[in-house]
């Protein structure tokens, strides 16, 4: 048996470029290549593992179908960077394929002993299938849980039908037959279940991608095209419309590269919104007077996507009163409690008929809607012309 | 027209010279709700104290934060001798315990100093007529330290003091109001209630902000800008 080369030492080379270890596996292998998989995974030798399938394969039979089974599990799926070969797991390998074929040996002398073969089996499939155990300790907490159901559930099902029989071989024949029509059915299945997989991923790709374009068309609204107006509405002035051009520049940049965008996340709810009034309030002129009661806790964790696009919203709202109201001053209310945010934006500025704004005046509909919307959130508009415009924000947290 | 409204006796203490000669200038020139005569300027504690006494004003334009000391210690030091002085706390500063210090010591309200002369002349008048004037700044304050009371009063509390730590949900309402830049008039409608009821409600709200004794609203203000 030949131990594969360079299994421990290169492994922090195996950890960088994942990749490789498809290649490896691929030039690694006597049959469908599943031994040195199942040793990268477990941390065995190849060597053990490929005794340990070959003896159960030869003394129990079912050696062979767990390596078909594992096959099909393995196959097309990138495999993650070995585990250091380690002597105890080696150990393991070996006492497990022994005490299965002692449980075979013993298997019509004494009965008690074929209960050791639902555990092993269960453990065995799970350990394999199971390949971030060691990275997250809630996932093990999870296998312990489906370890024990499944044994039990094992054992419950071989009494069942031991309580039928006194006749241990047409037992043996019947769990076989069972065993055969179970591998069966899964196999005609299979690619069905993977296709439905497959085409799950997809939908959640499609989504998240559509989700982003609109959070982009937002943002490029929210900053890009409210400047292009402004400097339109201000083309005479050639240094305020430099100055403005500069720092939307400057602005995109950040937001596209993502170099100094951190601190935005970082600060409070009250801080992030009081930041935007004083934003608005340089940008277009305006007395905003931005009362916060209550705030999140600044734990350096920063705010969610929710209260960020309550935010957001909150932003589009000063800027169309700023924009439209023809008044200097607007007033911004916050509120936030365990339950929600609460943002109120008022001008007593010119109003507008609601009933008029076109469903192309982005700002309105999509901007402050659609924005809290997304998060389960709602926007209420509450305006007529002469009597001031109010928007109201809620999220519930 | 003038000989009908109301003449209101105008005191103004703040230690910028400048702000106190662009607010005597902005009142003089503004025809508002009530006829404003400044009767004096102080820039100090102690010569705030002795302008006050010298002319008895309706009501002083306090400015919350002194070079030389608070609004609060000139509000305390001429209770005694003229009782009849109402106070309208003026400030650029937005520094709760400034803010809260003065109306705990007796400002009938607080507004700031981006106000203009037509709203600080309505604002004027309120306060001489014993009504309370929260500007949206101070209806927050009110809310957040209220928030923040009831949150640590226990319910086993005895009925009237409890009574002066939280706000009536009609109280809250207007506070509300108040913060989101609502003049009494306009909460009057909103609620469907007199504008009389809408201000004997803010009364309410600073009756109970210079007579709660709760520790924990006295002390509010200071840990709220360490929060």
């Amino acid at each position: 048996m030949v131990v594969r080369p360079g299994n421990c030492d290169t492994d922090v080379a195996m950890t960088e470029q994942p990749a490789m270890n498809v290649r490896l596996s691929r030039q690694d292998r006597l049959a469908l290549g599943v031994a040195s998989r199942v040793s990268g995974r477990l941390g065995a030798s190849v060597a053990v593992v490929r005794v340990a399938f070959a003896l159960l394969g030869l003394a129990v039979g079912w050696g062979v179908v767990a390596y078909l089974g594992l096959a099909a599990l393995l196959h097309g799926r990138n495999e993650p960077s070995p585990r250091p070969v380690t002597l105890t797991r080696n150990l393991g390998i070996v006492v497990l394929t022994a005490a299965q074929l002692l449980v075979v040996e013993d298997l019509f002398a004494a009965f008690p002993a074929m209960l050791l073969w639902p555990v092993g089996l269960v453990l065995f499939a799970i350990v394999l299938a199971d390949p971030d155990l060691d990275a997250d300790p809630t996932r093990r907490q999870s296998m312990v849980g489906r370890v024990v159901a499944g044994v039990v559930l094992m054992i419950a099902g071989l009494l069942t039908a031991l309580a039928g029989t006194d006749d241990l071989a047409s037992l043996w024949r019947a769990g076989v037959a069972a065993f055969v029509l179970v591998g069966g059915i899964g196999l005609v299945l299979a690619p069905w279940l993977r296709r439905v997989l497959t085409v799950a991923d997809t939908d959640r790709a499609d989504r998240i991608r559509a989700e982003e374009r609109a959070d982009i068309a937002a943002h490029l609204h929210d900053s890009v095209l409210q400047t292009l107006t402004l400097i339109q509405n201000r083309a005479g002035d050639p240094q305020l419309t430099a100055a403005l051009a500069h720092q939307q520049e400057r602005e995109l940049r950040r937001w596209l590269y993502g170099a100094d965008d951190q601190p935005d996340r970082t600060v409070s709810f009250r801080a992030a919104l009081e930041r935007v009034a004083a934003d608005v309030e340089d940008q277009y002129l305006k007395i905003i007077e931005c009362i916060v009661v209550g705030d999140t806790a600044n734990d350096g964790e920063g705010l969610g996507p929710g209260p960020l696009a309550v935010i957001g919203a909150a932003r589009e709202a000063i800027v169309n009163a700023a924009k439209f109201a023809d008044i200097p001053m607007i007033s911004v209310y916050a509120e936030v409690d365990e339950d929600s945010f609460l943002v109120f934006v008022r001008d007593r500025g010119v109003g507008f008929e609601l009933a008029s704004v076109s469903d192309d005046r982005h700002g309105v509909s999509d901007s402050i809607l659609g924005r809290v919307e997304r998060f389960g959130g709602d926007a209420i508009i509450k305006t007529s012309p002469g009597n001031g415009t109010e928007v109201r924000i809620e999220l519930p947290r | 027209m003038s000989d009908q409204l109301e003449t209101i006796r105008v005191l103004v203490v703040d230690d910028h010279a400048l702000f106190r000669q662009g607010v005597i200038a902005g009142l003089g020139e503004t025809k508002g709700s009530a006829h404003v005569v400044i009767v004096g300027e102080a820039d100090d504690v102690a010569s705030g104290i002795a302008a006050i006494q010298q002319h008895d004003p309706d009501v002083v334009l306090l400015d919350v934060h002194l070079t030389s000391g608070s609004g609060g210690e000139i509000i305390e030091a001429v209770s005694l001798t003229n009782p009849n002085v109402r106070f309208l706390a003026l400030s650029v500063s937005d520094a709760p315990e400034d803010v809260f210090g003065v109306v705990r010591a007796g400002a009938r309200g607080y507004v700031t100093k981006r106000i203009d002369s037509p709203e600080l002349i309505e604002s004027i008048a309120a306060v001489a007529q014993g009504h309370a004037v929260f500007s949206p700044r101070l209806a927050g304050f009110v809310l957040d330290a209220f928030k923040s009371v009831a949150a640590v009063v226990p319910p086993e509390n005895d009925e009237a003091d409890a009574e002066l730590d939280r706000l009536s949900p009609r109280e809250r309402e207007v506070m509300q109001f108040l913060a989101r830049g609502y003049a009494y008039k306009e909460i009057a409608a909103e609620l469907h209630i007199s504008a009389r009821t809408v201000e004997s409600h803010a009364s309410a709200v600073l009756r109970k902000l210079h007579l709660s004794s709760r520790h924990e609203l006295a002390h509010w203000a200071a840990k709220r800008r360490i929060v």
